[in-house]
């Protein structure tokens, strides 16, 4: 029995639970730290990617100082190693900082030479920011939270180290003068701020001009920070071998920072802005490291560094880890780590909530989650006053018949599905005389031929039994939530809702989840999902997206009655069709779709003769209850055109699949659509 | 005992002289109707000027319904014999755009001082909180009179009002470079963007305090708590606060009361600062924008790029804020 009173998934947020440090590291699952996400604790610069929800932040603040003080005080010997790095963090969120609204007062007339002072003074504003944060956190080391901390990294802190420290700093060359007179760390800290305070001002408009004591002594792009570094090596304070990581957060703010220009790379401040954080990285400056975390969208953009056309390499300047593609489910399964990570979430908030037994939890929830066979769920929609799905005897040669008949009186389900097989060859070659033996080789009992068909024939007879698609069991769970652990959390946290109320109105505990309370948690986040796409930016046009997608999918999963064609859950596409001029509006507007939630992208193995390299879209998957429609991506999905596809997206239209041959070419598009996103 | 400079437009500008000599009215020419409520008293005043922003949302499927509207109002105006000055510009303009609207506004005026009413009724807050901190420090604006007209009781459409919330952004000229302690929410209908804005803010070393404006007015009182639902908002207890959905000034206090509150319980009073979320009623805003100017806060907004063309129905009473007077902002706090 267990008491249900107690949500354990009640706060989505890792980040809400960082007051409390303990149960922030009791949250905190090591098992996403496999593999590929290793590379971020590594020396050298990471771009760590992913949709919102994706867990970018929850990494990123790993090598936050006070979390990390947090585990060793809970961890004192840091006996796992898998949490805990030696590395020195300092960070900044483009968002929380400001920095979005950086750019739109002019400092100069011509909108040219003011795009090039604005980009040297946010360079400038970064490396004071980050100086700063570099003094707040040796202050930290010398605070008594944060003397563990400290002798771990084997970090000396007292005062007159770091006083002497400052005084080296602040006479650097790499600050033209500006800090000359300064010789203690508190001078430092308060003409940093100053510094700080005086380019705030001019921006809110408090001041009438920024003084030119601002502009005269403009830093280069990381020197004040490699000199910083540089000192608390000379000086003692920081061992050589421990690096300095600095977390940049939200780097897509700053992309979108001029909406009106955003495309004119000349131009956009907001591109301009991503080169001045790009020249950062390009210094591949050893003993600092940036971590970059930003939506896939996002990043890829604008590569060039400020006041070059040289751009960034992959593997040169910077390595990716890509959550995403990490954690959501490809076709190869077995390195899939999502359902480890997600299993390990689940029971460190069931341990860290409940009292009672068991006190091992690792695979509590699997097993409280009921789940449904093919069998079972038909029983389940046939159970009503409703009249089930039976074959169409009648129609059928008398062996064909006979056979059905029998297979239906054992197993229903199995006997629809052998119909529908009938349905295919009786089109295809007609049927033989006599059925074949109804044993493991029979193409209607062939495992992928039903896998491809299984959900696909749920849901017809769902809707014949005028019923809603059930969703269950901790696969299904698992599926839904896409590879995004904050989906993965609203659902746990709506069907454990749902069961507490069911208990209470019934004065019991439950120790498992129905499949009907499951499905109606599920039904309730899908639209919650679906409604949210408007919260996002440009998620009105969005939602409209996938409102029709979903709708059309649905209908043609019913109409198909053959099955030929299960697999246009999804829609592809050619890549050289999507680069085109014509393409690339309707690129943006699938691949920030993806960004944001709405849709599932995925690399396409064609199966044409031509072999083009396609990629394919899905409705993400928790997306998929809200219109009875299943998240599996099984078989070909459907070959659309450019075209086409900017018609769905620009009109209001019903979005109709015609499958013929000529579209599964994928004929480049003739016209354009200048009015796509309104 | 001290009153608070507002009231009906009619009874506050009635109070002193001052309040109706050398007027530029700067208000919008918006698709609602509202907004042409405080031009058309403006309009008969001897020597006043008027200029309406026409604020241009990015293309939408709203488009041609708006000019429709805007078309017919330009018609309301002609046959009331308003004389104005229509301005286009952009909603998401960058903040020197927005400035240089304000400065050729004043510069558009022959009179020093001058008397400017400020029409937030149906301007962006993106807009009026830089215009009024713009006008609060600006020597040429010797009075200033925020004036709001709402719509009809239940004029408010039951459909979205906006869409397609761009980024968490500071409002023009409401930015910091620090990030704050405590994070001000006021609610509205409209909670459009704020989801995604108070999960960058959960972070529970941050606070979160809503402003629930209170009574809202029928038959608003159940969308408000819909949205404060929602959003999963702590509706007692001190993170939680009724404020006069009318009453600009009551709301710039109870901010400086919630400061105050937060500083008593901080180890460290002087790090403590708020952030605010103006998403409640346009006269919550203005007190929120009031405080930020006094207390130098942030402001943080998830500007919609598109707003509904029938955002509101119809005309209802305008209200008037006189926050500055005589050359001197009121101090409020």
């Amino acid at each position: 029995m267990q008491d249900l009173s107690i949500n354990p998934f009640q706060e989505l947020y890792l980040t809400e639970a960082l007051e409390d440090p303990e149960l922030y590291l009791s949250w905190f699952s090591p098992t996403i730290l496999t593999g590929q996400t290793e590379v971020l604790f590594r020396v050298g610069n990471v771009v760590l990617s992913g949709a919102n929800g994706a867990g970018k932040t929850m990494l990123l603040r790993l090598f936050s100082p006070e979390v990390q003080a947090a585990y060793l005080r809970l961890h004192p010997d840091n006996d796992d190693g898998a949490v805990l790095r030696r590395v020195l963090g300092i960070g900044i969120n483009l968002v929380h900082a400001g920095f979005s609204s950086l750019g739109k007062r002019a400092l100069r007339p011509a909108p040219r030479e003011n795009l090039e002072v604005w980009s040297l003074l946010l360079g400038d504003l970064i490396n004071y920011y980050l100086v700063n944060e570099l003094i707040s956190t040796l202050r930290f080391l010398q605070s008594p939270t944060g003397q563990r901390l400290a002798e771990f990294l084997g970090a000396h802190v007292e005062d007159k180290r770091l006083q002497e420290y400052s005084r080296w700093l602040a006479s650097q060359p790499s600050w033209f003068g500006n800090f000359d007179d300064i010789d203690s760390i508190e001078g430092l800290t308060a003409a940093v701020r100053k510094r700080l305070g005086l380019i705030r001002s001019f921006v809110n408009w408090n001041l009438e001009r920024l003084p030119d004591e601002v502009l005269n002594t403009k830093t280069e792009i990381g020197d004040p920070l490699t000199d910083a570094r540089t000192g608390l090596e000379n000086f003692g304070v920081l061992p050589r071998e421990i690096p300095l990581s600095v977390t940049v957060d939200q780097y897509e703010t700053l992309l979108h920072i001029d909406y009106a220009r955003e495309q004119d790379p000349e131009l956009s401040v907001g591109r301009s802005f991503c080169r001045v954080v790009n020249t950062f990285l390009s210094r591949r400056d050893p003993s600092i490291s940036f971590k970059v975390g930003v939506r896939p969208y996002s990043w890829g953009r604008e590569l060039r560094i400020l006041g070059s056309d040289a751009q960034l390499e992959l593997g040169r300047d910077y390595q990716r880890v890509d959550l995403d593609e990490l954690l959501r489910r490809g076709e190869d399964t077995s390195s899939w780590i999502f359902p480890d990570f997600a299993g390990d979430v689940a029971a460190r908030r069931l341990t860290a909530t409940l009292k009672g037994e068991p006190r091992d939890y690792s695979d509590w929830l699997p097993r409280a989650l009921e789940s449904l066979d093919a069998k079972q769920e038909v029983s389940k929609y046939c159970s009503s006053r409703s009249e089930p799905l039976v074959p169409r005897l009648g129609t059928w040669p008398g062996p064909w018949t006979d056979l059905l008949k029998k297979k239906y009186e054992v197993d229903p389900f199995s006997a629809l599905l052998m119909e529908v097989w009938m349905l295919q060859e009786s089109e295809r070659e007609g049927l033989a005389e006599q059925p074949p033996a109804d044993d493991a080789t029979a193409p209607w009992n062939r495992e992928y031929w039903q896998k491809e068909r299984k959900d696909a024939l749920l849901i017809q007879i769902a809707s014949h039994c005028r019923q809603r698609k059930l969703y269950a069991g901790w696969r299904t769970v698992l599926t839904l939530s896409g590879g995004n652990i904050l989906v993965f959390l609203s659902l746990c946290r709506d069907i454990w809702d749902l069961a507490q109320r069911a208990a209470s109105k019934s004065g019991s505990n439950a120790t498992r989840f129905s499949a009907e309370l499951q499905s109606q948690a599920i039904w309730s986040v899908s639209a919650s999902w679906v409604r949210k796409q408007e919260e996002f930016p440009d998620g009105a046009a969005r939602r409209r997206f996938i409102t029709r997608l979903g709708i059309a999918v649905r209908k043609s999963l019913i109409a198909d009655k053959k099955l030929s064609y299960p697999g246009h859950t999804g829609f592809s596409l050619m890549e050289e069709d999507l680069d085109s001029p014509e393409g690339r509006a309707v690129r943006d507007f699938l691949d920030s779709a993806a960004d944001f939630g709405a849709l599932f992208k995925l690399r396409h193995t064609t199966k044409e003769r031509d072999r083009r390299p396609r990629q394919k879209w899905y409705l993400f998957p928790v997306l998929c209850p809200h219109f009875d429609i299943p998240p599996a991506r099984t078989k070909e999905p459907y070959y659309a055109t450019v075209d086409e596809v900017a018609a769905w997206v620009s009109s209001d239209e019903p979005i109709s699949f015609a499958p013929s041959k000529s579209r599964r070419r994928g004929k480049r598009p003739t016209t354009s659509h200048p009015d796509l996103f309104r | 005992m001290s009153l608070d400079p507002w009231g009906p437009l009619d009874w506050l500008v009635g109070k002193d002289p001052q309040l109706s000599q050398n007027v530029l009215c700067l208000g919008t020419l918006s698709s609602e109707e509202r907004s042409l409520a405080v031009p058309i008293v403006a309009s008969p005043i001897a020597n006043s000027e008027i200029r309406l922003l026409r604020i241009d949302d990015p293309p939408s499927r709203h488009t041609a319904a708006i000019e429709a509207a805007l078309n017919e109002h330009r018609n309301t105006l002609a046959a009331r014999n308003v004389t104005y000055t229509e301005v286009g510009v952009n909603l998401l303009a960058t903040d020197q755009e927005i400035a240089d609207a304000f400065g050729s506004a004043v510069a558009a005026s022959p009179h020093r001082p001058l008397c400017m009413w400020l029409d937030i009724s149906s301007m962006p807050k993106r807009y009026f909180f830089l215009v009024v901190k713009l006008a609060l420090a600006s020597n040429d604006v010797g009075t200033l009179t925020v004036t709001y007209t709402q719509p009809v009781p239940g004029g408010y459409i039951d459909a979205h009002l906006a869409e397609d919330p761009d980024d968490l952004r500071p409002l023009p000229g409401y930015t910091s470079i620090v990030e704050p302690s405590t994070l001000v929410v006021a609610v509205g209908f409209e909670s459009l963007g704020l989801p995604q804005f108070l999960n960058e803010y959960r972070d529970k070393h941050r606070r979160i305090v809503v402003f629930i404006p209170f009574p809202p007015g029928q038959p608003y009182a159940q969308r408000i708590w819909q949205t404060v639902q929602r959003l999963g908002l702590r509706t007692l207890g001190p993170d939680s606060r009724r404020v006069a959905a009318l009453d600009a000034f009551e709301t710039a206090r109870q901010l400086g009361a919630v400061l105050a509150a937060e500083q008593a319980r901080a180890t460290q009073p002087e790090t403590v600062s708020l952030a605010l979320a103006p998403y409640g009623p346009k006269p919550v805003s203005l007190g929120m924008c009031l405080f930020a100017i006094q207390r130098d806060a942030p402001v943080f907004y998830t500007q919609p790029k598109s707003y509904h063309p029938a955002y509101t129905i119809g005309t209802g009473r305008s209200w008037a804020y006189l926050v500055k007077l005589g050359g001197n902002r009121l101090n409020l706090l």
